[in-house]
């Protein structure tokens, strides 16, 4: 009892270096050896790092999305013009680029090394390629920081220095940063090189009534009804419509662009193709189709 | 000897405090640190989240009030906007939880929430932000998957279309049909002897077996204002009805 008693004594050196050596093995435990967070408190940053990927591969589909149908996801309609090509040419190229950058260099990263994260290069990698496939993007970039003008080491300190969950849910992030920039690579490149064709429609169109047999319908509802609809009509392209049958019949459109049926024709039932619109001929016929 | 004992007492008193409050100030310093990062990937993360879901709000925005649309689409489409609105709010006000989330945001979306982590217990408040910021996208992520509920969401405006034609022109043609029942929208379309009109899902339909001629209306919007044009449906015996038979009136 006195000896417990003589070595409690503050006064007695070997009682504050037990203390230290308690603390210093403590410290060390805390920081090297017990987890940072309970199974639970896991869970919470795998489901972040889980809604945050889900982020990333809905920027992904949105953009093939954007790039397949600028204007709409309706399956028929669209001018397959030289520009749209492009745009669907490089919009696959963009994705086949950042797939691999995604595969090779994001989720190869193993935080349990410690390693530096090239995050940076990683960035300026796509930004370098991006500019090869399609050179108008180079006006993109020209002034391009990821944040806050912080060079690689500095993001490795502020993000990845720490817990290697937190590293994980950052990295989340940053990946998704990786497909907004391609997002904002076919967005940029869309309204760069097509054009709009919602807004030359608005300023240009003209409406027409159609009575719809409602006896054609297969809904017993509109049995015995007839529908009325409101059809817009948007003008041809008359430097590029032409009608390729009956031959020898003289287009004409009227003020608008409206292609004005030749008279021999209207109400005729006889067959009458239209080419020069994208590169397909349409062809109806006048009366059945009236 | 005793003086010798006492001041190696003394310094290791004073070595351990020293270490203590340097292991608590580099503990408090790493705690903000940690936070600060956080909470910038956490509004990375929203900013991210909103940019792409404006974008879809955006065209349903054009399909509800540019194209004209049907009130179930324009019900939903408020109800959506709405709902977008609640999580907003929820997140600013930090009040979003699992409970609030479940019972504001619409059926369909409610009953498909929830969530494999629970709200911490900890005091830590990366993992707070973390378990609402999870709530967050998860909200979000759901009420864009209900936007394959709007009837025909996504066929506006495209670039070239099939053709229609009329008695004497013919025109690219949207594809899309209007109808009377958007309020908002660029046109509409009304009888308005409404003796034989019948509304319909989708449309607006009069009997086939009418006698007195059927007047109609049309509104078309303008960038200077409404035009409106009057035409007439005159009733023939044993004959059906062709697209276009009707004569515009004064």
């Amino acid at each position: 009892m006195k000896k417990i008693k003589r070595l409690l004594n503050p006064i007695n050196p070997i009682f504050p270096a037990f203390l230290l050596l308690v603390a210093f093995l403590w410290f060390g435990y805390s920081d090297f050896v017990k987890e940072k967070y309970t199974e639970d408190e896991k869970l919470i940053f795998e489901e972040g790092i889980k809604f945050t990927n889900g982020l990333s591969d809905s920027y992904h589909s949105q953009t093939i999305k954007e790039a397949r149908e600028p204007y709409g996801d309706y399956e028929y309609g669209f001018c397959i013009d030289e520009a749209f090509s492009e745009l669907r040419r490089t919009s696959r190229q963009l994705d086949k680029l950042v797939t691999k950058i995604i595969e090779d260099d994001f989720n190869k990263i193993d935080f349990s090394k410690k390693t530096d994260i090239s995050l940076i290069p990683i960035f300026e990698k796509y930004i370098k390629e991006a500019q090869n496939i399609n050179v108008l993007l180079e006006k993109r970039y020209e002034n391009f920081d990821l944040e806050n003008n912080l060079n690689n080491s500095q993001l490795n300190q502020l993000y990845f220095s720490r817990n290697k969950l937190e590293s994980k849910y950052h990295l989340a992030r940053f990946k998704v940063q990786l497909m907004e920039m391609y997002y904002d690579d076919i967005k940029f490149l869309e309204k760069e090189t097509l054009a709009n064709p919602v807004e030359g429609i608005l300023s240009n169109y003209i409406v027409k009534p159609q009575i719809f047999d409602g006896n054609k319908n297969k809904n017993d509802f509109f049995k015995g009804k007839n529908i009325l609809h409101l059809l817009l009509l948007v003008p041809f392209d008359t430097t590029k419509a032409k009608i390729i049958f009956p031959k020898n019949v003289e287009i004409r459109f009227d003020e608008k662009g409206f292609l004005i049926i030749p008279p021999s024709l209207r109400n005729s039932g006889k067959k009458l193709i239209i080419g020069g619109i994208c590169g397909v001929d349409s062809s109806f016929y006048i009366k059945e189709d009236l | 000897m005793k003086n010798i004992k006492i001041y190696l007492a003394l310094s290791f008193w004073v070595i351990l405090c020293g270490f203590l409050f340097y292991q608590y100030h580099l503990d408090s310093l790493k705690k903000l640190e940690e936070q600060k990062t956080i909470s910038i990937t956490n509004q990375k993360i929203r900013s991210l989240t909103q940019k792409l879901h404006k974008n879809e709000l955006m065209r349903l925005d054009i399909h509800i009030k540019e194209v004209g649309s049907n009130k179930r689409d324009e019900n939903m489409y408020n109800k959506l906007v709405n709902n977008y609105a609640s999580v907003e709010k929820f997140y600013e006000t930090d009040t979003i939880s699992l409970i609030n989330l479940k019972s504001s945001l619409m059926d369909t979306v409610s009953v498909q929430f929830t969530m494999k982590s629970s709200n911490p217990t900890s005091n830590s408040k990366i993992l707070q932000d973390i378990y609402k910021m999870n709530l967050y996208q998860n909200a979000y992520s759901l009420l864009g998957g209900q936007h394959y509920l709007f009837h025909d969401f996504g066929m506006y405006f495209s670039k070239v279309m099939t053709f229609q034609a009329s008695d004497t022109t013919l025109g690219l043609f949207s594809t899309r049909e209007f109808f009377n029942f958007a309020e908002i929208s660029k046109m509409n379309i009304k009888i308005l002897n409404a003796k034989y009109t019948v509304d319909v899902e989708g449309g607006l339909a009069f009997k086939s077996d009418f006698t007195e001629p059927i007047i109609f209306q049309v509104n078309i919007h303008t960038k200077t204002g409404i035009i409106e044009k009057r035409y007439q449906i005159t009733p023939k015996e044993n004959q059906k009805l062709q697209p276009f038979d009707y004569e515009e009136i004064k």
